[in-house]
């Protein structure tokens, strides 16, 4: 294992224990709040919060004992966190748009803006556009549906 | 009605005009799901969910068995003339198809893994209709005492199974069962962890929370990627080497059916998904053969033994969600969702009230996959084209599909809010190789096992795990659990077993 490789592995174990950290502050939250519950309502979470701690105290001291950092660990993730970050502001950038100003607007608009950014040329992402007011059409046509028009419009 | 009777109208219900509409409609998606690396059943079956709930069992069934059977012939193409595999389990597929093709025999490895593809589904139903009578006196001495330690075994292969770490499969598990646990109680009524929003009084509903942990995980994390996905051209066919192909089949006829039966067993057991059944039927073939130094560089047989062992396993599968309501991978979990949404719940009763159904969709399998042999035999080198198109396109036009798909399940725009906050799990999941599949599942079974739990403290109390049936249930999930604890040898031979639906060899968990 080299260097960068076993620096890589540790960032990976501290994202995750941050990660795990968050669980176990939601799970304690679940666990107190099933006791406000009636018996046979408060059996499901507690037990599962019963599975859940123990495993994710277990995961947690697995990953902040240094000695098990050369071993196996996380394995190497295939696509860097910031690349997946950019891809992800993508998918909050269209569940935005839509909540804004409706499918009509967003869909085509984030249809065009992504290819475009992606590199393909103007008249393809102008066309999958016009395509994308389409397949919207084609939903509130066949399923009925009235589509959202957005919070500001 | 008598099994033979249920077999004939099982006959008549799909051979409807508009069940056979639903099968080609099916298949075609299906194999292009197949064929595009990044795509894969686990992106196209949640969009497709809004449009089939409201169908008739009898066409929208078919219409997703047909999907979920002919993905992996799709993405055999890709394995064999391009060296991507378009699913997971294609991998070993591409091990000698790829070689094949650099020999010039594309067109026979195609072949033979067409045939071989047609002879698993065929074979598997024909197993399935046989073991189907055991299965009905099985469910019958199933009561809820059985159905909770049958739930909780089926969880404990998944997670046991995935052999990543198991605490993070436990983890997985649990926090999809508490997923499920918002909402009204099912006996009581009584409103847990909603904080006083009504719009999580009806629970947290399955559209968003499958379109966000797969659908737009796979898309973000395809997008992220951004590469074209497959290059290089195509070859021209000759009719005379395809045919060289299906007679490869034939002359390894015991190796097909030895793969086809793996591939069986190993759809009977949850969480032994498309990915190990393909490598042990690869594996088994290249330890039996007489010349196992010719695998890896283009022996037809390790074309012949994953193929066949992965059309196989769909009838098993079919038998555990049906019978069982336990779905053996993501993709039976998604489709065990749309019978929930249908008004249909798998399990002991459904398996006995609706066998003409569930002997249908066992025809689907088979009429599925001869359809998809036709067609991938006419039009893959068109098919192969489709491999070629680039990443960014495929994520900006399907992205906004699975948003509008979300959106028109209920028409409330507080859906894309919680398919935002399920897309956030999904993306952390796969970042840090948690067990999605488990997951899902865990919040799928939920309702049930909560249910189930509640009757058998009722009626048995207790102790109520303590009955013979549940007894032995019990006993194999701590073997099982004691198995998972057991050092394994490390190598490159399963890879991991719910990854079943992985688009490109990528992970699913």
């Amino acid at each position: 294992v080299t260097a960068p490789d076993q620096q890589a592995r540790r960032a990976a174990h501290r994202g995750e224990a941050v990660l795990l950290a968050v669980v176990m502050a939601g799970l304690l939250v679940v666990a107190v709040w099933s006791f406000t519950l009636s018996r046979q309502a408060m059996l499901l979470p507690l037990l599962m919060t019963g599975v859940a701690i123990p495993g994710v105290l277990g995961r947690l001291y697995w990953l902040l004992s240094d000695r098990r950092h050369g071993e196996e660990g996380a394995p190497v993730a295939e696509t860097g966190a910031g690349s997946l970050v950019r891809s992800g502001a993508w998918a909050v950038g269209l569940l935005a748009a839509v909540a804004l100003v409706g499918f009509y607007v967003a869909v085509p608009l984030f249809v065009a803006v992504y290819l475009l950014s992606a590199g393909q040329r103007w008249w393809s992402a102008l066309v999958a556009a016009v395509g994308s007011i389409g397949v919207c059409y084609l939903f509130e046509r066949f399923l009925m549906i009235d589509m959202s028009i957005g919070l500001l419009l | 009605m008598d099994l033979a009777g249920s077999y004939l109208e099982a006959l008549q219900v799909f051979t409807r005009p508009d069940a056979l509409l639903g099968i080609v409609a099916g298949v075609l998606i299906g194999l292009l799901a197949g064929v595009v690396p990044g795509l894969g059943g686990l992106v196209v079956l949640p969009i497709l969910l809004p449009f089939v709930i409201d169908l008739d069992p009898a066409v929208g069934l078919p219409f997703l068995i047909s999907i979920l059977s002919v993905q992996f012939l799709g993405g055999s193409i890709t394995a064999i003339l391009l060296n991507v595999p378009g699913t997971g389990p294609n991998v070993p597929t591409m091990l000698d198809g790829y070689p094949m093709t650099q020999r010039g025999e594309a067109a026979r490895a195609i072949g033979a893994s067409r045939m071989a593809s047609l002879l698993g589904s065929f074979l598997t139903t024909i197993l399935a209709a046989l073991v189907i009578p055991l299965l009905l006196t099985i469910v019958l001495a199933v009561r809820s005492a059985e159905m909770v330690m049958i739930i909780l075994m089926g969880l404990s292969f998944l997670v046991v199974l995935s052999r990543a770490s198991m605490a993070k499969g436990l983890i997985s598990a649990a926090l999809g069962l508490l997923v499920s646990a918002v909402g009204f109680h099912a006996v009581t009524g009584e409103l847990r962890f909603t904080a006083g929003i009504p719009y999580l009084f009806e629970g947290i509903t399955l559209i968003p929370v499958v379109m966000g942990l797969f659908a737009m995980t796979e898309l973000i994390s395809l997008g992220a990627r951004g590469t074209t996905i497959a290059r290089g051209g195509t070859q021209d066919l000759a009719w005379s080497q395809v045919v060289e192909g299906y007679k490869d089949v034939w002359r390894h006829r015991w190796l097909s059916l030895r793969s086809a039966l793996i591939g069986f067993v190993a759809g009977l057991i949850p969480g032994m998904g498309s990915d190990v059944a393909t490598f042990i039927a690869y594996g088994q073939a290249k330890q039996l053969s007489k010349t196992p130094e010719r695998f890896g560089t283009g022996a037809v047989e390790g074309v012949i033994a994953p193929e066949s062992a992965n059309d196989a396993k769909e009838g098993g599968a079919l038998l555990t969600t049906m019978a069982f309501g336990i779905p053996g991978s993501a993709s039976w979990a998604i489709l065990f969702g749309a019978l929930l949404m249908m008004g249909m719940t798998p399990g002991p009763t459904l398996f006995q009230s609706q066998l003409p159904l569930i002997l249908g969709l066992l025809y689907v399998i088979s009429a599925a996959s001869l359809l998809g042999m036709l067609l991938t035999t006419a039009a893959t080198p068109l098919l192969a084209r489709v491999a070629t198109v680039p990443a960014p396109l495929i994520v900006g036009l399907i992205m906004p599909l699975v948003v509008l798909g979300t959106y028109s399940a209920r028409r409330y725009t507080a859906d894309l809010l919680v398919l935002g906050i399920f897309t956030l799990v999904g993306l952390l999941m796969r970042h840090f190789d948690y067990n999605r599949p488990v997951f899902l599942l865990g919040y799928i079974l939920g309702f049930r096992f909560e249910l189930e739990l509640f009757k058998a403290l009722h009626a048995y109390g207790t102790w109520f795990f303590l009955r013979p049936i549940s007894l032995v249930v019990l006993a194999l999930t701590v073997a099982l659990f004691v198995y998972g604890m057991l050092p394994r040898r490390s190598g490159p031979v399963a890879g991991d077993p719910v990854t079943s639906e992985t688009p490109g060899g990528g992970s699913t968990r």
